[in-house]
């Protein structure tokens, strides 16, 4: 998958964890949000990993190099295009 | 925090209410009601969300939420429960 699309895809499953979240402080035996709190966490955790495969470390805690710190190898944010 | 005091809750439930949407419980007077018996008077209630339909998350974050219910955009002209 495109970076920006895996992306936009990780943000998504991150909104729909955290809404979830939200309903089940509230409704904390609702089975079918549980439900659909673990299958969002796997499906997150899933396309984080594959955003670390193919582009590297989304967040400064997902560096997996053991030779090089690769967290700084993409530009710095305001080195980013204006886009 | 303990919700289980909404677990099982009684809507008053009276001769009129097959006569109309059954989910929606009247008093014996025949109005309304979506207050389980013995809901004190005089006091300010909100009504607890029950699972229903979620959007997928595309359309979660599009809405800014998960629960169409709870999708109510502010619309002046049409009040807040116009639906785009």
């Amino acid at each position: 998958m495109d970076r920006d699309k895996l992306f936009r895809t990780i943000q998504m499953y991150g909104f729909a964890i955290d809404e979830i979240v939200l309903y089940l402080d509230t409704h904390p035996n609702c089975q079918h949000a549980l439900n659909y709190y673990h299958k969002y966490n796997e499906l997150k955790r899933e396309a984080v990993e594959e955003y670390n495969r193919l582009y590297g470390p989304l967040t400064s805690r997902q560096v997996k190099s053991r030779e090089k710190w690769t967290w700084t190898n993409e530009p710095w944010p305001w080195e980013r295009s204006a886009d | 925090m303990d919700f289980s005091m909404f677990e099982n809750m009684r809507f008053s439930n009276d001769y009129q209410r097959s006569a109309n949407n059954s989910m929606t419980p009247r008093t014996v007077s025949g109005s309304m009601s979506r207050f389980p018996e013995e809901t004190p008077l005089a006091m300010a209630y909100v009504p607890m969300q029950q699972w229903s339909e979620v959007y997928d998350e595309a359309e979660a974050f599009h809405a800014g939420t998960l629960f169409p219910e709870l999708n109510l955009p502010f619309e002046p002209e049409e009040g807040c429960y116009g639906q785009r």
